[in-house]
């Protein structure tokens, strides 16, 4: 048994090792609950000190509220949305567009990034949602931006878009 | 557990990660590319993502000058002696390796030492590698067999009314064969840019097979079969029958050995071209494969001109024929840009050099028929051998003329090169964006591709920055990225290496804002 896990564990440490993309730390979120969302940034760029940490906020994911960081300077990009957003009753029509940290992050370190947020009902339960990064350093940028195309994995993309699976509001996991 | 359930834990860990990299990708380099760096680096090293071997590696220096350079492997790593010293500026290498599943992987990587300069344009990289003269000296060979050899039976055939050729000529029958054959693999290692050596291999074979030189060798080949027919097989008393056909098949399969392949089987419109070539290639095949035999006939206690005149009543109309068809071709050739453009292109110039030899093979020709026959058929003394020294510098001419046609390889007419929009663009309509790709010249080698693209509504569109990607993945070649750089003549990328012919897959990456990226996919066709 010990060693079927030894097994299962070389395999994923094996082939996380091999990707060290900028991605989600939760793999799923629930729709209508405000939820916890956590970046984490690997690596700079090569060899580069991470300067600046830009998050896109995707249509569908609204009320949102960033953690702040010691060291890190925090701004908020808030404007119209493109199409109105609805959340429960309430119909927004503008709201956090884009989060940036900048601060100093050296490539020999990790670190995380987090925001809340909500995930609305335009967003289908069952989909993945997708929140594009970038990572600028000093003269490098790394763009974690790739959508996949429909019906492939993000798995074939040198910089796949963080992304996390919804679930329905009452769902549980065990 | 098991030893199965060891073995399978062992592969499933070994697959992870290999599975995103299933053919080698360059990975980078030291010094990094497009890096400036205050003095000439003493090696330089690219690295991939698997094993390679080195194949072909060449620094382009600042002034454009191409210097092959010996590569050491060392598994994932290559290592590559340091840019020639020719002073400051940029340095493109242009390497190409070929990894363990022997497929070959091609890229350029900018270096600057001491200051950045402007890239060599295509224009002054010299891209004729040995293995370009190795193609050339084969076609030569090929050349001088089918002009021996089929000449020399179509001449005693239709010339000297008999049907025997002599040793050389059928000699040149059977040499035809292997030359032929080597055509094959030398265009193979022409287009795979590999050393001669790797002639040994079954890559530059299946190469070679896949292009329209096949159709020349095989042609050629059939020529040599038919002329070998009528002389060794067919039974003498039947040559009076079977004779002029197998003569008049074997010399017309001959002249359209020429004309199925090169610049002429692709230039528009194809039939007219095809037509010419195959004429050009018939009044050819007669003309020069009738002088070694007349030779044979000026000699001493000959006095019987009837061969000397039966081959000057062929030789006139033919002769004609060539001028005619010659400058039919040159000016297909010579593109939208006329004549002029064709005097300012390489191709030009080794044109212009073999119209000199046909001017000077022209006057001798002219000279031996105006003055020395009529002195020869007078009985002048002297005469006889005053012909046969004037053949000779025709034969000397001859084998110019044919030498210079072998080498036009080395130069793409400029039609190719001209930018004809509909023949080398290519149009992509895709999540609402238009966008256009101008490959020049769009041949295997350097190229440089100007990519315009605009909203699908015809409003304009600025994107933060363009990427190309071309890969064979059919061959597991590439992707070669390359990134458009904005400047006067809008987004354009500098010269890089595409390996091989054929229809390329290219993905057109726009990232349109800081966060999205639209890729258009399109092929794009590269000619040999």
């Amino acid at each position: 048994m010990i060693n079927r896990l030894l097994c299962l564990a070389t395999a994923l440490l094996m082939s996380t090792a091999a990707m060290a993309h900028t991605t989600l730390v939760e793999s799923e979120i629930k729709q209508g609950v405000a939820s916890k969302f956590t970046l984490s940034v690997p690596h700079g760029c090569g060899a580069e000190a991470t300067l600046r940490l830009r998050v896109r906020i995707p249509a569908g994911l609204v009320a949102i509220k960033p953690q702040p960081k010691a060291g890190w300077a925090l701004d908020v990009v808030s404007g119209a949305y493109e199409t109105p957003q609805k959340l429960g009753e309430t119909t927004l029509s503008e709201g956090v567009l884009e989060l940036i940290w900048e601060g100093d992050l050296p490539d020999a370190y990790f670190d995380e990034f987090a925001f809340r947020g909500t995930v609305t009902e335009a967003v289908e339960v069952g989909s993945i949602l997708y929140i594009p990064a970038v990572q600028e350093c000093a003269t490098g940028v790394e763009r974690w931006i790739e959508i996949p195309v429909e019906g492939h994995g993000s798995h074939d993309l040198a910089r796949p878009a963080p992304a996390v699976k919804i679930t329905p509001a009452g769902a549980h996991h065990h | 557990m098991t030893l199965i359930a060891r073995i399978f834990c062992v592969i499933l860990a070994l697959c992870l990660p290999v599975m995103a990299m299933a053919h080698a990708q360059f990975n980078g380099s030291e010094p990094s590319p497009n890096a400036l760096v205050p003095e000439r680096p003493e090696t330089v090293s690219l690295w991939f993502s698997e094993p390679v071997s080195p194949v072909a590696m060449r620094w382009i220096s600042p002034d454009g000058e191409s210097y092959p350079a010996e590569a050491e492997p060392g598994g994932k790593q290559v290592l590559v002696p340091p840019p020639p010293e020719v002073g400051d500026g940029s340095y493109m290498l242009a390497w190409r390796v070929v990894s363990l599943d022997g497929h070959p992987v091609g890229g350029i990587l900018v270096i600057s030492v001491g200051a950045t300069s402007d890239l060599p344009t295509l224009s002054n990289i010299s891209w004729p590698p040995l293995s370009a003269w190795a193609l050339i000296a084969v076609k030569f060979a090929l050349s001088v067999c089918l002009v021996l050899g089929i000449g020399g039976t179509v001449y005693s055939r239709f010339v000297a009314a008999h049907t025997s050729v002599d040793a050389v000529s059928l000699w040149a029958l059977y040499l035809t064969f292997p030359a032929a054959l080597f055509l094959v693999a030398a265009q193979g290692l022409d287009l795979l840019g590999l050393p001669l050596g790797a002639v040994f291999s079954g890559a530059p074979w299946v190469t070679g097979a896949s292009t329209s030189i096949f159709r020349t060798a095989v042609i050629a080949a059939m020529a040599a079969v038919t002329a070998l027919i009528l002389i060794r097989v067919t039974p003498l008393s039947r040559h009076r029958v079977a004779g002029p056909g197998l003569a008049l098949m074997a010399w017309a399969l001959a002249a359209t050995s020429y004309a199925v392949s090169g610049h002429t089987a692709t230039a528009e419109p194809e039939w007219q071209a095809v037509l010419a070539m195959f004429t050009h290639g018939l009044a050819t095949l007669f003309w020069l494969g009738a002088l070694r035999p007349l030779l044979g006939v000026i000699r001493h206690g000959n006095d019987d001109l009837t061969e000397l005149r039966r081959f000057s009543n062929f030789a006139i109309p033919l002769v004609g024929l060539l001028i005619v068809t010659g400058f039919f071709m040159a000016s297909l050739h010579a593109g939208s840009g006329g004549f002029q453009a064709l005097g300012m292109s390489g191709y030009g110039i080794l044109l212009f050099i073999k119209l000199v030899s046909v001017i000077g093979l022209l006057l001798v020709a002219t000279h031996n028929k105006l003055v020395l026959t009529p002195a020869l058929s007078r009985g002048t003394p002297g005469a006889q051998d005053a012909l046969r020294g004037s053949i000779h510098v025709e034969i000397v001419l001859a084998l110019m003329i044919v030498a210079f046609a072998s080498s036009f390889r080395l130069t793409p007419p400029p039609r190719t090169a001209s930018q004809d929009p509909e023949a080398r663009s290519v149009t992509v309509n895709q999540s609402d964006i238009t966008a256009e790709l101008r490959m020049t010249p769009g041949l295997v080698g350097p190229n440089e591709i100007t990519v315009m693209v605009a909203n699908a509504d015809g409003s304009a569109l600025t994107p933060l920055e363009i990427t190309l990607g071309f890969s064979i993945s059919e061959n597991d070649i590439g992707p070669i990225v390359v990134d458009a750089a904005l400047g006067e003549n809008g987004w354009t990328t500098g010269p890089f290496i595409l390996p091989q012919p054929g229809d390329w897959e290219v993905d057109l990456n726009l990232l349109v804002t800081d966060f999205d990226i639209v890729t258009l996919k399109t092929t794009a066709t590269v000619d040999p």
